[in-house]
């Protein structure tokens, strides 16, 4: 059986996931709790875009190893999830009131990049591979 | 014309490398025009709005928020305040030679806003006196404010039962308000009977805001307008004057101060804009300049196989074109993934009003910067065009 390419694009994705998931758990996290220690919504709408940035990362590894066909099934997998994560902040889980908010002026505009470069990603790799099978 | 648009993109095609630095290089020229030509609109946008929602010749509050810059604070960041005065002082400045209106303001910052760990601006007006907040509050509630009601600005998310408790003192959000790109798009507004309702409960919950006055014959600020046929610098004067313990600041001398940053600001990034483009087009030059030195011979044997001086020069035109181009679409597109969604925090680290362009305004700029990039690309490669038109193919030939 011959071993999979790895391509240039292919490296992309496991990078753009891993920063991702880092991000949303460091650099651009939502707002802490409040004084009396309970979380607000941008908390856990936090956590479920680290919970698909986390299965995108795990998307992403798996692409490395498997062959074209399953590939493609992948980058449909990859567009799926970063819409997912896509509308999680502030659509499918509410955020802040004010947005001036950490929530509103970071996490949600760097989800919302990093979403649409991975999602974009994998729609150039699906295409290039759709005519490469032509 | 055909002949030459094939060959220049399969010359693009095949040297994947080259085509690669080009098309970089006229993104990051797009990137940093778009960039900060959005970013200048917007901080033009937000004096101009600033300018009409201040809305009164003069502002008067008391001393210590003057000195603390706790009103202009409020106006640009959003930053919640809370200073109060006795209503005798806003009676006194209703006196002074020259005062047509005067408007009184009550500030409260809430303890939570239901969902967040930060305190809002609530601001109190009295609807029969007021000429600064109700103008632009009609563009979008028609109606009168009842007790209980509240219009929030439009940077704050409205609950989807509509109601807000600030105080134990629930309130119904009857409009939200137009973006403004002040710090006054996260305030809310209400009438002076239901902030000061809310006075009286914050009083009762414990939050002794008002130690020596009485909240109901207390102002936070006073906002004047001048009669016909009055200076506002000498009506300002006499009010600073004649009652004291209170500060008048005229409005232009606060735009201006404001103006003043933000053209500081603008004049940098006009300035760094600038300096990208002229050092993008030297670099792309310099690059064309390699590219048809290095490609000489193919340019000679295009020569001898029949090819014009003309179609030589369109052929390198139209390389530097597509990539300039493709490069141009790439930076605008990365332009406008970073200034749209970050503009609330760019908006936040300026410190100065921002207000974004609409969507007709921001892709007038996005077309121009697509122009002004390819423009950059077509000047840079004229020059080495020009001079591969000119060469002797035979001699270069020759020379091997």
């Amino acid at each position: 059986m011959n071993k999979p390419k790895i391509k240039a694009l292919d490296i992309v994705f496991p990078v753009l996931s891993l920063v991702f998931l880092v991000g949303i758990l460091t650099v651009f996290q939502p707002c802490g709790p409040r004084e009396d220690g309970s979380w607000m919504s941008c908390h856990w709408a936090g956590r479920a875009v680290a919970g698909a940035a986390g299965a995108m990362l795990l998307l992403s590894v798996l692409r490395l190893v498997v062959r074209a066909g399953a590939k493609q099934g992948l980058d449909l997998a990859l567009i799926a999830l970063a819409a997912l994560a896509l509308a999680l902040p502030g659509h499918l889980i509410g955020l802040c009131m004010m947005h001036d908010m950490r929530c509103h002026t970071l996490t949600a505009p760097c989800t919302a990049v990093l979403s649409c470069l991975m999602a974009a990603a994998a729609a150039v790799d699906l295409l290039l591979s759709l005519r490469k099978g032509k | 014309m055909k002949l030459e648009r094939t060959l220049a993109l399969k010359n693009l095609r095949r040297k994947p490398a080259r085509t690669a630095a080009l098309v970089l290089l006229s993104a990051f020229l797009a990137l940093s025009v778009f960039g900060g030509s959005v970013v200048v609109a917007s901080l033009r946008n937000g004096l101009k709005s600033y300018e009409a929602r201040l809305g009164a010749d003069i502002v008067a509050v008391p001393y210590q928020a003057r000195t603390k810059g706790t009103f202009e604070s409020i106006l640009l960041q959003g930053i919640p305040g809370m200073f109060y005065m006795d209503e005798q002082y806003y009676n006194k400045i209703c006196t002074i030679e020259g005062v047509e209106a005067a408007a009184p303001q009550f500030y409260l910052a809430s303890t939570s806003a239901g969902c967040c760990s930060v305190p809002v601006q609530i601001i109190g007006f009295d609807p029969e006196k007021d000429f600064t907040v109700q103008p632009w509050i009609r563009e979008s509630f028609a109606l009168s404010l009842g007790d209980g009601d509240i219009i929030v600005g439009s940077e704050l998310t409205v609950p989807k039962d509509g109601i807000l408790t600030f105080y134990d003192t629930p309130c119904r959000i009857v409009a939200q308000l137009g973006k403004t790109g002040t710090g006054l798009d996260t305030a809310v507004y209400t009438n002076m009977a239901t902030i000061k309702t809310m006075m009286r409960n914050a009083e009762s919950l414990g939050f002794h805001y008002l130690t020596d006055t009485d909240p109901d014959h207390a102002v936070s600020s006073v906002m004047i307008r001048v009669a016909n046929g009055y200076d506002v610098e000498a009506v300002t004067g006499d009010i600073n004057v004649h009652v004291r313990h209170v500060e008048a600041s005229a409005a232009a001398a606060m735009l201006s101060s404001v103006a003043g940053g933000l053209k500081s600001v603008s004049g940098v990034i006009g300035i760094l804009v600038a300096a990208i483009w002229v050092l993008a087009v030297v670099i792309l030059a310099i690059a064309f300049a390699m590219i048809s030195h290095e490609r000489a011979k193919e340019f000679a044997v295009l020569r001898c196989l029949g090819a014009s001086r003309r179609m030589l020069c369109r052929l390198l035109l139209t390389e530097a074109a597509f990539a300039a181009f493709c490069g141009a679409v790439l930076g605008v597109a990365a332009g406008a993934l970073i200034v749209f969604p970050f503009g609330n925090a760019i908006s936040t680290a300026l410190e100065l009003p921002y207000l974004m362009p609409s969507a007709l305004p921001a892709a007038a700029l996005a077309l121009g910067s697509l122009l002004l990039s390819a423009l950059a690309g077509a000047l840079s490669a004229a020059v080495s065009a020009w001079r591969v038109s000119r060469s002797d193919a035979g001699l270069l030939l020759r020379e091997g």
